[in-house]
């Protein structure tokens, strides 16, 4: 069920009237109505895969006991026993297709052909969201700041609550769990507040993010019948579809759980007006690099052996990174991409300049150093992007071939037809809106705080009716949500 | 709580006033579209194949081109219903009939799929009628959602329609003469939509729907021509099997076959094409009414 679907339009408030009417009064209610709803939301996708994402919670549940152990020998068996399954769930439905051809190219160049068994399924929804929900739990066991849950059935809604199941943002246990385990009573602010998210969510998706995703695809498509201003267009499209995209599904999965009494890790901070590529990834994804931070970096050693053993880990996370996203050397290369662009950063120890504040925190315009450092960064993120989004290396390296050259400099070769000026001129329209709104919204941990900076409520309302026209009519042909593949 | 659902219901009544605003605004330019004429000659009717190959309104007087690319017989029958429910006086109906419009390829393209029934839907609701409707959402085994996924697209449509009468001046399309710029100038070789229909291959709702037509047109005491333009590999249609045959048909399959210059691909005719073509219908049409 995907979140700008007509089925979640039903499927939401149905749930939502339930929740606060018949089962308000009793914790345990609360929770099982979540899981059955959960469990429906997931199973009206796929009900086979429903049963390992079941089999998934139900043996992390029960290692959490074992990694609670006093006797540190078991626990940490246990825990290694967790780590295998979650990830030995990964490598096989996600990795096992990539590394047997990994292997086949390698045999293939000693001469040797062998025909291995390849698996012709496809990649269970939010796999890689659930298990790293899985992990987070045992890990925080093992370090000792969780307990183990008794309860499975609140167990069972921390791994698949439906606003986070399929896409995040990436729960932690002690984050979640807390909420979970306490009876929730009706916020109206945080209700109100959810609510806009929603609307901002599917704006940014369905109008922003699909639009982009219109021409991006045509020149990625296509790129060799481009210049390469043309091909550069492409890939700054491309930049729009994937932020919106995601940041809208976020906004979504927020809004959805804020009005079931929820506060959902924040997954963006507005990214593109990062200054470097340092303070880029402490806005980009959070719930995911900082998930990689805290069970990854720091138990390698993080910053703290040296700066070679730190150069190290810093490659490693990036790398690790990307692959999450994908079994694909094009995965790699971008994370790696990343880490080059952040190492100069770091080797200078200028990685954490920008990191404690946002741009132009105390003007509404950014000085001329920081205009310059949101372009570069922004310059950097967008061609990397070109890796993330392109079939093959080969084609990424194409791409950024056409774009390095001097047909950069002639005008782009893009004959759109009247009907797709139109498109061009909204998505124009909406990014702008967008822009200025998330401008106004930058020193926010909400994306929809320039909401709150309106005092008049006439004015708040001519946005919301604006935004819902807006929606159906610059709305873009249906893509589906691109972290959806991962 | 009750708080929370008083202000989402002022917000969903407030959108919902919009959006009926906005509805009734191009309800009534269509319902004014469709009352221009009080009299048709010849009302024309169908695909592309007609919208881009009989510039009707150039050659015959009073008469109206309301086809439309990739129109199945069910949106033809509910523009001509309406038309008649308006009391205006038809003469003669002339409607695309080509090889490939009873065939179930058309079935999946045109008839079967959802987004083409809400591209056209959205359009033409102010005069489709809800059992209408009703009967082909059942035939063609849509989801009974269908026609809650039709309320946001009549709804793009309305300011659609709002814009391009701002941006281009122009009054809502339901349909009509547009002349097609392409030119043939590779010949395929492939012979889609040339070959005889097997009988296996006839889709029981366009049929459905002919067969409907054919009877209005009866009972209004309408004369119905069905027309099949010149197509580049000269093919010709054959009687389609109903119950009445009250309709003549015009094979013009073949009249201009092989010559390239007329065709913007190998099925419909360029704007060189349509023009020839056009007074030649003409002519015969006059031949044929004064007989």
């Amino acid at each position: 069920m995907l979140f700008n679907s007509l089925e979640y339009l039903f499927f939401l408030p149905v749930v939502f009237i339930l929740y606060w009417t018949i089962f308000e009064k009793n914790l345990r209610y609360q929770n099982l109505m979540l899981l059955v709803a959960s469990y429906f939301f997931y199973g009206w996708w796929s009900w086979k895969f429903l049963c390992l994402l079941l089999l998934s919670t139900i043996l992390d549940f029960a290692y959490g006991f074992g990694v609670a152990s006093k006797n540190r020998k078991r626990s940490k068996q246990f825990l290694w026993l967790s780590i295998i399954n979650n990830l030995g769930i990964l490598a096989i439905f996600k990795y096992y297709n990539f590394f047997i051809a990994q292997f086949q190219t390698a045999f293939s160049f000693l001469g040797v052909h062998i025909d291995p068994f390849l698996l012709n399924i496809a990649l269970p929804v939010g796999i890689s969201f659930y298990t790293f929900h899985g992990l987070s739990y045992v890990f925080d066991i093992y370090r000792g700041v969780q307990q183990p849950v008794k309860n499975f059935i609140d167990y069972a809604v921390f791994v698949c609550f439906f606003p986070l199941l399929v896409a995040g943002p990436i729960e932690r246990a002690n984050h979640l769990l807390p909420q979970i385990q306490k009876i929730r009573q009706f916020d109206l602010a945080r209700a109100s507040i959810g609510l806009r998210l929603i609307l901002w969510g599917i704006f940014k998706k369905v109008v922003v993010a699909d639009n982009s995703a219109y021409f991006a695809n045509e020149i990625f498509n296509n790129y060799t019948n481009y210049n390469g201003s043309a091909v550069f267009l492409g890939s700054f499209f491309f930049a729009i579809q994937i932020y919106c995209d995601f940041s809208g599904y976020s906004d979504i999965a927020i809004g959805s759980a804020n009005l079931f009494g929820f506060d959902l890790l924040k997954n963006f901070k507005f990214p593109y007006f990062s200054r470097d590529i340092a303070e880029f990834w402490k806005r980009w994804h959070i719930s995911l690099s900082s998930w990689f931070r805290d069970y990854l970096y720091i138990p390698l050693g993080g910053s703290k052996q040296g700066k070679l053993i730190t150069v190290r880990n810093t490659f490693i996370i990036f790398l690790v990174s990307g692959f999450w996203h994908g079994a694909s050397w094009n995965f790699i290369a971008w994370g790696t991409a990343h880490a080059l662009g952040f190492m100069p950063l770091f080797l200078l120890s200028k990685n954490k300049i920008n990191t404690k504040n946002a741009i132009s925190e105390n003007s509404i315009f950014p000085s001329i150093r920081e205009l310059r450092g949101m372009i570069t960064t922004f310059l950097f993120v967008q061609l990397c992007w070109i890796f993330f989004r392109a079939p093959s290396l080969d084609i990424s390296f194409n791409m950024l071939g056409k774009i390095f050259s001097f047909d950069f400099f002639a005008f782009p070769n893009i004959n759109t037809p009247n009907q797709d000026k139109l498109k061009l001129l909204h998505l124009i329209l909406a990014g702008l809106f967008l822009f200025i709104a998330e401008w106004h919204s930058r020193t926010s941990d909400i994306s929809t705080q320039f909401l709150d900076k309106i005092t008049s409520s006439t004015i708040r309302w001519a946005i919301y009716i604006s935004l819902t026209i807006m929606i159906v009519y610059f709305k873009g042909a249906p893509v589906e949500f691109i972290y959806f593949a991962f | 709580m009750k708080y929370f659902i008083r202000r989402l219901s002022y917000f969903l009544s407030l959108t919902g006033v919009i959006f009926v605003m906005f509805s009734y605004f191009y309800y009534y330019q269509t319902e004014h579209k469709f009352t221009i004429h009080q009299k048709i000659d010849y009302l024309i009717l169908g695909d592309s194949h007609v919208q881009n190959g009989f510039d009707a309104e150039k050659h015959l007087p009073n008469s109206i081109n309301l086809s439309n690319s990739a129109e199945a017989y069910f949106y033809c029958y509910c523009k001509l219903k309406a038309l008649i429910d308006k009391e205006i006086k038809i003469e003669n109906v002339i409607l695309s009939y080509g090889p490939h419009n009873l065939t179930t390829t058309i079935d999946t393209i045109w008839v079967l799929d959802n987004e083409n029934f809400l591209s056209k839907s959205r359009g033409y609701y102010p005069f489709m009628r809800f059992n209408d409707v009703s009967e082909f959402i059942t035939k063609a085994k849509f989801s009974k959602f269908i026609a809650i996924k039709l309320i946001p697209e009549v709804f793009y449509q309305s300011i659609y329609s709002l814009e391009r009468q701002l941006l281009i001046k122009k009054l809502p399309y339901l349909g009509g003469f547009e002349p097609n710029l392409n030119q043939l100038s590779i010949i395929a070789s492939d012979t889609t939509n040339n070959g005889p229909i097997a009988a296996s291959n006839i889709s029981d709702i366009q049929v459905f729907y002919l067969e409907k037509i054919v009877d209005l047109c009866k009972s209004q005491k309408i004369k119905l021509f069905l027309l099949n333009t010149p197509l580049f590999y000269g093919t010709n249609v054959t009687q389609p099997k109903l119950k009445d045959k009250d309709f003549v048909i015009l094979d013009y399959g073949n009249r201009f076959k092989g010559q390239i210059e007329y065709f913007a691909d190998k099925v419909h005719l360029n704007a060189k094409g349509a023009d020839v073509f056009s007074t030649m219908l003409a002519n015969d049409l006059n031949k044929f009414s004064t007989k």
